[in-house]
């Protein structure tokens, strides 16, 4: 109860600061919508937005392939077609959550969420947000965050559009995608559709056996349908529906290292629904969700592992002056999973989290945003997460900003309950606890923006599996790390005439992340050293040309080398790779019928590479995609 | 652990089993070829393909690492489980990568490699026969079924494969009858495990299994002591419980043991502490004293029965190890320390009195010593 107070006490504190303002320039756009927490309250935040129509969308299945090729974050793939987890700022792949229209996908068996089983058909707007957010977005937000939202329903009357891609790649990939939209003055229905199978039975050079070697048993077959009815209700009202069914069948190979043959699959299977009902008034806004989501995940014969997930979410926003923005909400996290080898235990887990924002403008130059979470779990207090936002406004086109953030991760069920053979779970676990600071410089001057992040992130009581001295796998909370970095985004637009525009943009990370101090368990020779599979160097270059209704463009990243083993062996460190990817297109406009073909070759320069070690990556490859759009 | 523990004769069997015109073969099949250094075994990481070889010279006292990678600039591969080294050769059991090496014990480089081409599946374990033949043991697979594969030292190729059971493992020549341990499998589907009881005898000259003995559970090593006798170790099934505490369910579990298998009898010895070894059992070299890891600790035992038939077991070193070896020139007990597979391991060298000498750093999970 002492952490309730001091809730309200911060707020209290905002709301004395703000009666003493006077002079305000600096507006607050109106309440909107369409605006998102982060959008509204994410005050010096360092985020990234993808559109899933930009020339690198294009003959793209997955959001793994989207990262990967912008460089933002770093983007972990066992393989073409296996698990893909995203890191950002050097922690750990589920230190951060994946927000599907407002719901964390994360699984509480887990705490991951697949990538490549992520169509990018099924989003149209991508943000990442970096660094700690346990204020704004709650338990296992350490490193950020991604949002993928739908775009907002339009109410028109129009009777119908189609959208019909088909994309044919090198090894065996097909891929079939149509949405259709229909809506009038208050109702909108919009269904898409997708199928993505591919072989993946790409040559790799095997450096074990030092032959080529073709990969085998590495095929994915996903379909999956998202269905999205929205309705307007009254003048402010919209209540939005959707659902989200998907089915994913991945073989998983062998490593490069191993012998003999894989027939391992594994199957993935998704429910994922939410209702939304959103309200707004001129200075206020009311949005109520709940979403269900059940994940059937079943490898080879063996017993399916179900997780289920009820979450409701409601938050009232309200513009209590000119200056002043206030968010208030409660959400409410049930998790239940169905696991054989969780020893006959049968979790479940009730989170409520209560959690309040608030931003403030001073006049023309500042804003800031105070943010705090306190979430109970099983009734239990769990560590309470303030957020400090501050962004200064030198002048039109720069500025400064500042962030600090606490967050925190839950143990997952895995963690505390898994059992099989001689490996186990703890059930001694406690909360992953992480500090976040940062500071931001941002110039947007005319055609060109400018980012440059520096960050500071402390995470303690890390939770890893790691095997004991006679090869047994647990969970402890092993070590405080320390992450620090640098990160540079530039965007630059130059419209040479009203038909010929050429666009660049140069992302470059470096990131140290080491451990501070670990579990006397483990050996002291890790103290210092770099976490494993965080490289130091991380860079992106695109460059595209359009031209009328043509496009060009050219995509080249770079991961510098990454340690595989936690005493930082040179001899079991990861090569560097550079990719360079190209894609050229074309569309055709008739009447209401848009027609457009793109090529898009990857690894043009084949280069033989591996993400995770033993996990080979396809050399030389092609993607042609064809789209159809009636308007 | 200071005090010494004394075990009572558990069971024995009598009259069990016929030897095939063997007990007269009272020689010890030892063989102790050069003395100048020993390889280590680095399984590496599960998974990984951080496998490596090291080799230490006990004239100079140097270590070298990964000599395998130096002489032949490729990985060794997925989990190093064993090595042999015979006629100036080595071969070195890489399981997980379903091969095994063949190198030139001077100098390192490959000679071949036998692999899943030449009928291996997942090999475990090496035993040299005769001149011109050796054993595999090998996990097939899936480790559903078991098999022993027969080598030709001369031409490298597998000759022959015999059906045995599951997760064969260790062995031990005593005269012309091999006895093959079975550390039971894992179902890959429920990831419970399934254990097996049984030594199998297998005569040299027929390359066919002509007796099984049931012990206890998953047996995994053996040695010939000087009086011919076969000694067994047997880690015993682990069942473990559930959350909230994971811990061994004793119920469940079956009890380690060490056994001795006479031309007459069997002599089973349980550890009363389930669920702490052994894991491996080494001999020292006048084959009189057995070394196996228990309770947390390596401990010996006097091959010698007392007048009321048990053994007795003293403390030699108060720690574990992720696997070890004894010297079978000077007796040193070799020690190999894995504090994660995430980084490298060391070895540990001891007196034969139990005094640390010295240790060097070695490849990851180093899980014993293999001499030349």
């Amino acid at each position: 109860m002492k952490r309730l107070k001091l809730l309200s006490i911060l707020v209290l504190l905002v709301d004395l600061s703000y009666s003493q303002e006077t002079k305000d320039t600096l507006r607050l756009s109106n309440v909107e919508v369409v605006s998102s927490r982060l959008k509204s309250f994410g005050t010096a935040n360092k985020v990234v937005a993808i559109s899933g129509t930009s020339a690198l969308a294009k003959n793209q299945t997955n959001l793994r392939q989207i990262l990967a090729s912008q460089s933002s974050v770093n983007i972990r793939a066992y393989g073409v077609s296996g698990l893909s987890t995203v890191s950002f700022r050097g922690t750990g792949s589920n230190h951060s959550a994946i927000f599907w229209e407002g719901v964390n996908l994360q699984s509480p068996m887990n705490g991951g969420l697949d990538l490549t089983l992520l169509p990018i058909s099924f989003v149209d707007d991508v943000q990442l947000q970096l660094g700690a957010s346990g204020a704004l977005f709650g338990a296992g937000t350490l490193g950020g965050s991604i949002q993928l939202k739908s775009s907002q329903p339009i109410f028109e009357k129009k009777p119908i559009s189609i959208s019909l891609d088909q994309q044919i790649g090198s090894f065996g990939q097909y891929y079939q995608g149509g949405t259709i939209s229909l809506s009038q003055n208050n109702i909108q229905m919009k269904v898409r559709a997708f199928r993505n199978t591919a072989d993946n039975n790409f040559e790799f050079y095997n450096r074990f056996v030092q032959r080529n070697e073709e990969q085998e048993n590495a095929a994915i077959d996903q379909h999956g349908v998202l269905i999205e009815p929205s309705l307007k209700l009254g003048k402010n009202g919209i209540l939005q529906a959707k659902y989200w069914y998907q089915d994913n069948t991945v073989q998983i190979p062998k490593t490069a290292s191993e012998g003999g043959i894989s027939d391992d699959i594994q199957k993935d299977r998704f429910h994922r629904s939410v209702l939304t009902y959103t309200s707004q008034w001129e200075n206020a806004k009311i949005k109520a969700l709940t979403s269900f989501l059940n994940h059937r995940l079943r490898f080879n014969q063996a017993m399916p592992n179900i997780s289920n997930s009820w979450i409701s979410e409601f938050q009232g926003d309200l513009n209590l002056r000119r200056n002043v923005q206030l968010q208030v909400g409660v959400n409410h996290t049930y998790e239940v999973a169905e696991v054989r080898n969780y020893g006959g235990n049968d979790p479940r887990r009730n989170q409520t989290a209560l959690f309040a924002s608030v931003k403030k403008l001073f006049s023309s130059k500042m804003e800031a945003t105070l943010a705090a979470r306190q979430t109970y779990v099983d009734g239990e207090l769990t560590p309470f997460v303030p957020s400090l936002g501050l962004e200064f406004f030198a002048n039109r086109w720069y500025s400064i900003k500042a962030k600090v953030a606490k967050s925190f991760r839950l143990p997952t069920f895995n963690d505390l309950y898994w059992v099989s053979g001689t490996d186990n779970g703890n059930p001694d676990l406690t909360s992953e606890q992480g500090i976040n600071l940062e500071l931001g410089h941002k110039i947007s001057y005319d055609n060109l923006d400018l980012e440059l992040t520096a960050y500071s992130n402390h995470i303690d009581n890390w939770i890893q599996w790691r095997p004991n001295d006679r090869g047994n796998w647990s969970p402890i909370n092993v070590l405080r790390a320390w992450t620090r970095g640098i990160e540079f985004a530039s965007a630059y637009t130059y419209r040479l005439r009203d038909d010929l525009t050429l666009a660049g943009t140069l992302n470059y990370t470096y990131t140290r992340a080491t451990s501070e101090r670990v579990n006397s368990a483990i050996s002291a020779s890790e103290k210092g050293k770099d976490l494993i599979y965080v490289p130091r160097h991380q860079g992106a270059a695109i460059a595209t040309i359009n031209w009328k209704k043509t496009f060009f463009m050219i995509n080249q990243t770079y991961t510098g080398r990454q340690f595989t083993t936690s005493d930082n062996k040179e001899r079991w460190a990861l090569d560097p790779f550079a990719l360079l990817d190209v894609a050229i297109g074309h569309s055709t406009l008739l009447k209401q019928h848009s027609l457009s073909v793109s090529l898009r070759i990857n690894n043009i320069m084949n280069q033989a590479y591996e993400i995770r070690s033993a996990y080979p990556m396809p050399g030389i490859n092609y993607n042609l995609n064809l789209n159809y759009i009636f308007n | 652990m200071k005090n010494f523990l004394k075990r009572n004769l558990f069971i024995v069997f009598i009259g069990l089993m016929t030897f095939s015109g063997c007990s007269d073969d009272d020689d010890n099949p030892r063989v102790i070829p050069g003395e100048q250094g020993f390889f280590i075994v680095n399984e590496g990481l599960f998974g990984a393909g951080n496998a490596s070889l090291s080799f230490f010279n006990k004239q100079t006292e140097e270590i070298q690492n990964d000599v395998f990678f130096e002489a032949n600039n490729r990985p060794l591969g997925d989990q190093a489980q064993s090595m042999i080294v015979t006629d100036g050769r080595g071969y070195v059991v890489v399981q997980n990568s379903n091969k095994i090496e063949v190198i030139n014990a001077e100098d390192f480089t490959s000679i071949t490699t036998i692999d899943e081409n030449d009928g291996l599946q997942s090999p475990r374990y090496l035993l040299v026969v005769s001149d011109s033949k050796a054993y595999i043991s090998d996990w097939g697979p899936s480790g559903a079924t078991g098999f022993l594969r027969v080598l030709d030292l001369n031409t490298n190729e597998i000759t022959n494969s015999i059906s045995v059971g599951f997760g064969p493992n260790r062995m031990v020549l005593s005269g012309d009858n091999v006895y093959l341990t079975h550390s039971g499998r894992f179902n890959d589907q429920t990831f419970e495990f399934i254990p097996d009881q049984t030594l199998m005898i297998i005569n040299t000259n027929t390359d066919a299994v002509t007796t099984e003995i049931e012990l206890g559970d998953n047996s995994n090593a053996a040695q010939v002591d000087n009086a011919g006798n076969v000694w067994v170790s047997g880690a015993g099934n682990l069942v473990f419980g559930g959350a909230p505490d994971f811990a061994l369910d004793l119920d469940a579990s079956t009890s380690g043991y060490i056994a001795r298998i006479s031309p007459n009898n069997v002599i089973l010895f349980e550890l009363p502490v389930k669920g702490t070894g052994p894991n491996n059992l080494e001999i020292n070299p006048n084959g009189d004293l057995l070394y196996f890891n228990y309770q947390g600790a390596i401990v010996t035992a006097s091959t010698t029965l007392n007048s009321s038939n048990e053994i007795e077991i003293n403390s030699f070193i108060s720690k574990s190890f992720y696997g070890f070896s004894v010297d079978p020139v000077s007796g040193e007990f070799i020690g190999g320390v894995a504090p994660n597979f995430t980084s490298d391991g060391s070895i540990e060298r001891y007196t034969t009195s139990g005094t640390l000498i010295d240790s060097y750093t070695v490849g990851i999970g180093p899980n014993g010593a293999v001499f030349k």
